[in-house]
């Protein structure tokens, strides 16, 4: 603002004003061009948002959260319980895995299977889930003959979490200054205590950050878990292989195609519930890797 | 030795923006330091560096570097930007080998020893010859794990006695007071004067004879740097010191011994008062008197 007030003074002392008038014309355009881009996504986000948020307030109830799925009604309780069995199940594998895996890429970038390690993760986030899911079901659900299982979905989706693991683990990694790996490692530290005890202690929010972003991946997923997973109307029975289960986004998918009004509601609730949750993962890891940063 | 600081107008700045209530411990360090320099040294050195070479790749970073550190004395090492200062302390224990591409030829010898030589336990060095860089690094644990970290390295001791070990080092380092009632917390909540000494205590704690002090005070403010300064007056009695610094009067209060590099090479090594009162070598007296650097 105060350079706004102070051109006019300048217009009148130099004689280029219209090299002036020029560039606050061209100042306009930008504004607009970047006001109208974030108009335009915002947009998108909030009629999405707001339709997933009506429909799906609308379709709550009690009996959502106590109730199995009936055909093409009753609740999401299988669903509910189906999406935290498969995602604990993909981070439980996924974490250990790509927190090793990043570790080792960050603290020997000039290892041997550094360059493949990098390498296989960046082409792995490149992979549609769907096939990846494809590969789940041709490999786990047939040769090995598991079928549609919480072992066959959670691996694969796990196989999805665990790039973006290993790739916050590296950046994370990166990010704690040589100052304190200088320091650990000139008290006499071994490499194994500077990586342990000094930098993946300093580096955790941000891992944090990552895992928390896995999560809400495996939340969301739909396409590997309906080639791996199936879908089940019960409750899970515990069993690892041999055995379907639900998930909130195959009520998403399938109910949504349904010509009942009850299997809508079940799929706007699922919705909601999906998003919520994937919302509330972001604004987490947000504040997380916020505290980090002060 | 005062005339000599008079010359140089960072002095009255320094000295200016501290307390006129306090002491200035230009005085007291002045006058302990020319007690030392009164007895003649007739130890053998702690350290003999002799012949040092340096490379970074190809760069050839140290020509030829020869001097001792004595013990129970402060060195300062001095030069403009670099110099290779800071590149000759971090081969007194070696850190320099967590990069690659980095040579290093010739001898150092610490009670006789070659540190130099292959098959040297890397880690039993850096317990007998501690460093504390130019900016605070503590870990990120609590106060008291970060001063039992290194204990721990070495030894496996009963908690009281631990605990007398983190108490003592932390009053070495002049830290305790302001740190007993809050041990358990994290290290990063301390100031950057209270985090350095936090490292200086973290390295004493593991019982080293040789301390390196990398530009210890550059990233501190006034009043701690004093603190640190005083702190080294300190710690002399017990420890051969050497201290890279790039601030001529801190090189003059703390120090008994100083080396001039320029360019990869020492210039001139001699006592503190005569490199700062009758330089030998032109190229000192410039850069002492800011001509350069």
């Amino acid at each position: 603002m105060p350079a706004d007030q102070a051109l006019p003074s300048i217009t009148v002392a130099t004689p280029s004003s219209r090299r002036l008038m020029r560039r606050r014309i061209t100042s306009v355009i930008g504004w607009l061009l970047t006001g109208s881009a974030l108009a335009l996504l915002s947009s998108a986000m909030i009629w999405i948002l707001a339709m997933v948020f009506f429909r799906g307030v609308g379709a709550m109830s009690i009996d959502l959260f106590t109730t199995v799925t009936q055909g093409n009604g009753g609740g999401l309780l299988n669903a509910i319980e189906g999406t935290v069995v498969l995602s604990f199940g993909a981070l439980l594998l996924a974490v250990p895995f790509g927190l090793a895996a990043g570790a080792y890429v960050s603290e020997y970038p000039h290892g041997y299977w550094a360059p493949t390690v990098r390498f296989l993760a960046d082409i792995l986030v490149g992979v549609p889930s769907i096939v990846l899911g494809y590969v789940g079901y041709v490999t786990m659900v047939d040769w090995l003959g598991w079928n549609f299982s919480v072992a066959a979905g959670s691996i694969t989706v796990s196989v999805i979490c665990l790039p973006y693991i290993c790739r916050t683990t590296e950046l994370a990694l990166q990010q704690v200054p040589g100052s304190l790996r200088e320091a650990a490692f000139a008290l006499g530290a071994s490499e194994a205590r500077v990586i342990f005890q000094i930098c993946l202690p300093a580096a955790l929010p941000a891992i944090l950050t990552g895992i928390l972003l896995a999560l809400a991946i495996s939340v969301g997923e739909t396409a590997p878990l309906l080639y791996t997973a199936g879908w089940s109307d019960y409750l899970w029975n515990g069993h690892l292989t041999h055995s379907p289960i639900g998930y909130l986004t195959y009520a998403i998918w399938t109910f949504i195609n349904e010509p009942f009004e009850t299997s809508h509601r079940l799929a706007y609730a699922a919705a909601f519930l999906v998003t919520i949750f994937v919302l509330i993962v972001h604004v987490v890891s947000r504040f997380v890797f916020d505290r980090h940063r002060q | 030795m005062t005339d000599a600081t008079a010359n140089f107008p960072g002095t009255a700045r320094v000295s200016q923006s501290m307390n006129d209530a306090a002491p200035p411990s230009t005085a007291a360090a002045a006058h302990e330091a020319a007690a030392a320099r009164s007895s003649v040294v007739v130890d053998d050195p702690k350290v003999s560096i002799k012949d040092v070479h340096f490379y970074y790749g190809a760069y050839h970073a140290l020509k030829g570097i020869s001097m001792p550190l004595h013990d129970r004395r402060v060195t300062a090492f001095i030069g403009p930007s670099g110099c290779g200062k800071s590149t000759l302390l971090r081969i007194l224990n070696r850190i320099y080998e967590l990069y690659p591409n980095q040579t290093v030829s010739g001898e150092i010898l610490v009670d006789g020893e070659n540190i130099l030589a292959s098959g040297v336990d890397l880690n039993l060095l850096r317990a007998k010859i501690g460093m504390v860089f130019q900016r605070p690094t503590p870990f990120p644990m609590s106060i008291y794990d970060n001063i039992a970290f290194g204990i721990r390295l070495y030894e496996k001791l009963p908690k009281s006695e631990l605990d007398d070990r983190v108490e003592s080092a932390l009053q070495r380092a002049a830290l305790w007071t302001e740190v007993k009632d809050k041990l358990r917390q994290s290290g990063a909540g301390l100031s950057g004067g209270q985090q350095q000494r936090l490292c200086i205590a973290r390295a004493i704690a593991v019982k080293p004879e040789v301390l390196l002090l990398d530009e210890p005070a550059s990233a501190l403010d006034p009043i701690s740097t004093q603190r640190i300064e005083e702190l080294i007056a300190e710690l002399k009695p017990d420890y051969c010191i050497a201290i890279v610094t790039h601030n001529m009067q801190q090189a003059a209060r703390c120090s008994d011994y100083t080396a001039f590099m320029y360019l990869g090479e020492l210039i001139e090594f001699d006592e503190t008062e005569r490199i700062f009162t009758h330089p030998q070598e032109r190229r000192t007296e410039d850069y002492i008197t800011g001509r350069f650097g």
